[in-house]
């Protein structure tokens, strides 16, 4: 189609002037109904490259993504910007919410959902009341049992898009290396997909690793980068009480920076509190999990610490990624200790149930066979063998995976052994896999060589050099590193006048207007 | 301050009902009994005021009650618990004594909630409105909320230059008399343009106080400017135009039909054939009707002289147990009439 047709849609719909890198290419190839697989680097703009085909196209687009939080954050974002005919099916409606979106689904041009809700055959049937143009899958990597995210009701998509009449397919992801690519084609029986790959080097980030002998030494770095430069910072740990303390931590020595946790466990209301706050520049510094991220879409993140390594280089990259999306020069610092690998070898431990669990399931199920597989059992499994949610759902998928529950029955079989030995071997494989890519991240912590490199080959053939604060292996230090601008100090409202005055806009405009200005620390 | 809600509660319930009819007031639960108990043990100032309270905080913040040897266990029920003499001297070192005076759940709980949330989206919208920024996230996601903002400001025809020195004057008049510390957390949890309010979690974090503390000083200052915008409405004509419309919503579905047959004359008997339920399911819609309506006449179902029997016994038996009364009282008095004498004996003291 027509480039500058689509460039003046854009414009119409969006307000932006331009396409950022890739979105052109792969809504050009979208609107000519390739199926599609497009990896772009994350803060690159990936929404738009469906956003937009799904406007300008007629019938209804089907956006999967996997997180709830994600999904309401883009229906919020499209509501502000006045596209109103989108709509987020959750599992967190009520019945006559859903309802309610039922009765009117023919009116939406965009439907978020979760690839768990695709699963069931009464939201199939209302789906399959539209003629859907496209069919998205965000985040596609979690379609690959080699990726790092793994989530076995992606692969049931390609049945989803079976029965939508094999509308055309964009599969979207920021870290999908080649192998990785070709499980999600192959996943979804699309074998000569378009592919668009854009490489993952970010310039404008400096890779650091700073060797530490403790967690107070890494207290101590933390307090010295903080109070060093005044940025928007993240700050990723692996544990949630850990982001938690150091967040106080930090709130109790810096009076003039504003400073908040987020990670998974908190309630809705106060995640997005903490996200639109940090939009807004009102806090500028985030300790956080890896729940934090996906979805921000906010420009000016100048500094992203890792307090803990995560477990893959793929993770890094993405979380690193969030910072300078405006272009501007940002750094990416790792406090690493002797020790750091025992926490995520902890977790991968924990990641999936133990061979004992696992025969004390199937010999339970076995008691059970020719039942309607149900909400109790689920229920039973969960609390009597104490499975987390990822456990559980590795071991639901390997159920159906051997046939042990065959269309939500529980059939009975030949050899409890046989059954539990084939999935022990396929835990030991996800183990072996994840060991493979702990290992790989702790070797490159240890590297002498270009640590952008290093990290970049792994994933591409080649890479970009950079002169100006490349890495700590390449005779630069962060201490070099300019701020061309800070965030302002931390400004308190002293009196409740005048805080509701400013927010109402009431007697400030002679006053200089605040932007970086905030009252959530003390 | 939950913790002394907490004590203030079992201190009045006398060990006469378990810990759990606590939970059951401050969740605000739509039944004859718990309403009954708001009343009875004038409590009904509490009631409703945390609808999302949870059953495992709460069990929680008992528990530590009785670690810290506030509670006890209770002589009448198993697994219940009821206030000792230090949980009694507890009490009087409240903090928040005013907030506490200020709360009135029975009377706002429910449309105190509504009005909340409609002061915090009015104010995002006014502020956004003065820079004329049109994209932003709505605070309150709730449809029918933002409907109402909506409407409201259909109405105004005033600039938002104007509203909004409407709006502080309003708030300036009612928020003066109040400790300004709690004025701060009020209006620090209000979003506007490029800012986005403090939560709950955040402003307790900033106060070091409980969050659930903070959640209730914020719905005491909401019912305490809905006590003054009620009294004179002239005064807070912006306020007032959120104030939320008088609900029969207090009163359970079921009760709302029972009542409007009342209304058009039929009797009790008629209307339990009518709706084919149980005379006494019509009783208790009843009971939970004069509890809530105090206008509404219940001389056709109790005498005057017969209610005063009751509450007299009641004052000599010192009890509200219903079969304590009903025993003392005997085969003239049916358990309906007690309950519908106890609804209105309430009435008449809280």
């Amino acid at each position: 189609m027509d480039e500058s047709f689509i460039l003046q849609q854009l414009k119409k719909h969006f307000s932006y002037d331009q396409f950022r890198t890739g979105q052109l290419e792969i809504i050009q190839s979208v609107l000519a109904e390739h199926d599609t697989l497009a990896v772009l680097p994350t803060g690159t703009g990936k929404s738009i490259c469906y956003q937009l085909p799904a406007l300008m196209l007629e019938g209804t687009t089907i956006i999967v993504s996997p997180l709830i939080s994600l999904m309401i954050d883009q229906v919020k974002e499209l509501h502000a910007k006045h596209i109103k005919k989108v709509v987020a099916i959750t599992s967190f409606m009520n019945y006559q919410e859903r309802q309610k979106v039922f009765a009117n689904i023919q009116s939406y041009k965009m439907i978020f959902i979760s690839p768990e809700l695709l699963q069931y055959a009464s939201i199939i049937r209302q789906l399959k009341k539209l003629s859907v143009s496209l069919f998205v899958i965000d985040e596609a990597h979690c379609i690959s049992q080699w990726g790092h995210a793994f989530r076995p009701d992606y692969l049931r998509l390609v049945h989803v898009i079976h029965q939508l009449n094999h509308p055309t397919v964009l599969a979207l992801s920021a870290t999908a290396p080649p192998h990785v690519q070709t499980h999600i084609e192959q996943a979804l029986h699309r074998p000569s997909m378009k592919r668009f790959i854009y490489p993952m080097d970010r310039l404008n980030i400096g890779l650091f690793v700073k060797k530490v002998s403790s967690d107070n030494d890494k207290n101590e770095a933390l307090f010295q980068l903080t109070s060093a430069y005044h940025v928007p910072t993240l700050i990723y740990f692996s544990s949630r009480a850990q982001a938690e303390e150091t967040a106080q931590l930090l709130r109790e020595s810096f009076v003039n920076r504003s400073v908040a946790f987020y990670h998974g466990e908190m309630e809705q209301t106060d995640r997005i509190t903490v996200q639109q706050q940090f939009m807004n520049d009102q806090i500028d510094i985030i300790c956080c999990t890896s729940a934090f991220g996906m979805g921000i879409n906010k420009g000016n993140i100048r500094l992203v610490i890792h307090y803990h390594f995560p477990g893959q280089l793929e993770s890094f990259i993405q979380e690193i990624g969030r910072a300078g999306r405006d272009g501007k020069q940002s750094v990416s610092i790792v406090l690493q200790a002797p020790f750091d690998h025992a926490l995520p070898q902890y977790f991968l431990e924990q990641e999936l149930p133990t061979d004992e669990t696992i025969d004390h399931i199937i010999t339970f199920l076995q008691g059970q066979s020719k039942k309607v597989f149900n909400q109790e059992h689920e229920k039973y499994i969960r609390e009597t063998f104490q499975l987390t949610e990822t456990q559980w759902r590795f071991m639901r998928y390997q159920l159906e995976f051997h046939g042990m529950i065959k269309e939500n029955i529980i059939q009975s079989i030949e050899s409890i052994a046989v059954n539990s030995t084939s999935i022990k071997n396929t835990r030991l494989r996800r183990i072996y896999d994840h060991q493979k890519n702990l290992s790989m991240a702790q070797t490159w912590l240890e590297e002498t060589d270009c640590l952008r490199k290093k990290l970049y080959l792994h994933f591409q053939d080649d890479y970009t050099e950079v002169t100006h604060l490349c890495c700590s292996n390449c005779h630069t230090s962060y201490n070099d590193w300019k701020l061309e601008e800070a965030t302002k100090p931390t400004v308190y409202s002293l009196s409740w006048e005048k805080h509701l005055q400013q927010l109402l806009q009431l007697g400030v405009a002679n006053e200089p207007k605040r932007t970086n200005s905030t009252h959530v620390t003390k | 301050m939950f913790k002394t809600i907490i004590l203030i509660s079992s201190d009045q319930l006398k060990d006469e009902r378990t810990i759990q009819a606590i939970y059951h007031i401050l969740q605000g639960k739509k039944s004859i009994q718990t309403i009954q108990d708001a009343y009875l043990y004038q409590l009904s100032t509490y009631y409703g005021i945390l609808p999302s309270l949870k059953q495992s905080f709460f069990n929680q913040t008992i528990q530590d009650l009785v670690n810290d040897g506030y509670l006890e266990p209770s002589k009448t029920y198993d697994h219940s618990y009821t206030i000792t003499k230090e949980g009694r001297q507890a009490i009087k070192k409240e903090v928040f004594p005013e907030m506490l005076s200020f709360l009135h759940g029975r009377k706002y709980g429910a449309q105190g909630i509504r009005f909340e949330q409609r002061v915090l989206l009015f104010v995002q919208v006014l502020s956004n409105k003065q820079v004329n920024n049109m994209n932003y996230v709505p605070v309150i996601d709730d449809y029918a909320v933002k409907n109402d903002i909506k409407q409201i400001f259909r109405q105004l025809q005033s600039s938002s230059a104007a509203l909004s020195e409407q709006f502080f004057k309003e708030c300036h008049d009612l928020l003066s008399p109040i400790d300004h510390q709690y004025a701060l957390l009020f209006v620090q949890r209000f979003s506007g343009y490029k800012q986005y309010g403090m939560s709950l979690q955040q402003l307790s974090q900033s106060v070091r106080q409980p969050e659930i503390d903070i959640l209730i000083i914020y719905r005491s200052i909401i019912h305490y400017m809905m006590r003054k915008i009620r009294l004179d409405a002239s005064k807070y004509p912006l306020l007032s135009l959120m104030y939320p419309e008088d609900d029969n919503t207090q009163l359970t579905i079921t009760a709302r039909q029972t009542k409007s047959f009342v209304d058009q004359g039929y009797n009790l008997e008629e209307i339990a054939t009518h709706r084919n339920l149980k005379l006494n399911t019509i009783y208790d819609h009843i009971v939970e009707i004069a509890l809530i309506d105090a206008s509404f006449l219940i001389d056709s179902f109790i005498h005057e002289e017969e209610i005063a029997t009751i509450l007299q016994t009641v004052h000599s038996l010192q009890t509200y147990q219903l079969r304590e009364l009903k025993e003392a009282l005997g085969e003239e008095y049916s358990y309906f009439q007690i309950r519908l004498a106890l609804a209105r004996g309430g009435t008449m003291n809280g």
